[in-house]
């Protein structure tokens, strides 16, 4: 509950790409809400970035096959039908159990970065 | 520079648009249009490369689903974040009446069968916004030669 931004979205923020901080090798890091979009929005980041002859300065990360449907569901009931009281200890009771997942796609997402200059972004 | 044509398919009226905007002949067909409903290539999510205007510009045009707007404020974001500007990419989304039809024919088109029956009706209803298509480009065309 107390990172930045954790069941605290309103729907404006879908889109918005939020800086959360730089991580040890100097990578700034972000995250981005994108709705049902899937690996799609991770395409067309990525498509711009290359116009841009920046591709080798991005790297998107897709949580979302790590979220399980206690997060889904907790986090539409908390957001979208706005019953917080009811939806988020739904979403925190699910967060906790795809903690070691989440953990786990941080840790493959370090191995790739190292040594890299990248922008990192989780969608 | 680069511009970039966004819409909710990239592949129908976002092509119809660029292909204006590049002073390409008035499509007689629409299919006669590179990448005109070319689902393999709108699957991938990047952007289709057209060609360069008078200007020497690389023009695009990219699908981006339902939430045009949702998905233009974070390419802007990103712009930003990789420390270019609007002189490296412009962002033109094309906005029609019948987009989310478009777009649902576009998706229940997927099966071949239904594909031959729903293409016709793309055709018909994007003839019907041309118009629109052409007023938009016509304004961003203005925009640029001032930019």
């Amino acid at each position: 509950m107390e990172i930045p931004y954790f069941d605290k979205t309103s729907d404006a923020d879908f889109g918005s790409i939020r800086y959360m901080g730089t991580d040890e090798f100097g990578h700034d890091v972000y995250v981005l809400g994108k709705k049902s979009m899937g690996n799609r929005y991770s395409a067309i980041l990525m498509g711009v970035a290359e116009i841009l002859g920046s591709q080798d300065q991005l790297m998107v990360v897709n949580c979302m096959d790590r979220v399980n449907w206690s997060m889904k569901i907790g986090g539409f009931t908390s957001r979208r039908l706005r019953l917080v009281l009811l939806g988020r200890p739904v979403v925190t009771w699910g967060t906790q159990k795809a903690f070691s997942q989440l953990v786990n796609l941080v840790e493959i997402t370090r191995l790739k970065v190292m040594g890299n200059d990248y922008k990192i972004q989780a969608t | 520079m680069n511009i970039l044509f966004l819409g909710a398919t990239g592949i129908h009226h976002t092509l119809i648009a660029a292909h204006l905007y590049l002073g390409k002949p008035e499509p007689v067909n629409f299919r006669n249009i590179k990448f005109w409903d070319d689902r393999s290539k709108e699957m991938l999510g990047y952007p289709l490369f057209l060609d360069q205007d008078e200007q020497r510009n690389r023009v695009y045009s990219l699908g981006v689903g339902r939430d045009v707007l949702m998905v233009t404020k974070s390419i802007e974001q990103l712009v930003e974040i990789l420390n270019c500007t609007e002189r490296d990419l412009i962002i033109k989304p094309i906005f029609i009446k019948r987009e989310r039809l478009i777009l649902f024919l576009h998706r229940i088109g997927g099966f071949k069968t239904v594909n031959h029956l729903v293409l016709p009706i793309i055709d018909y209803l994007l003839k019907k916004e041309y118009a629109a298509i052409n007023q938009q480009v016509k304004e961003f065309k203005s925009q640029v030669r001032f930019a």
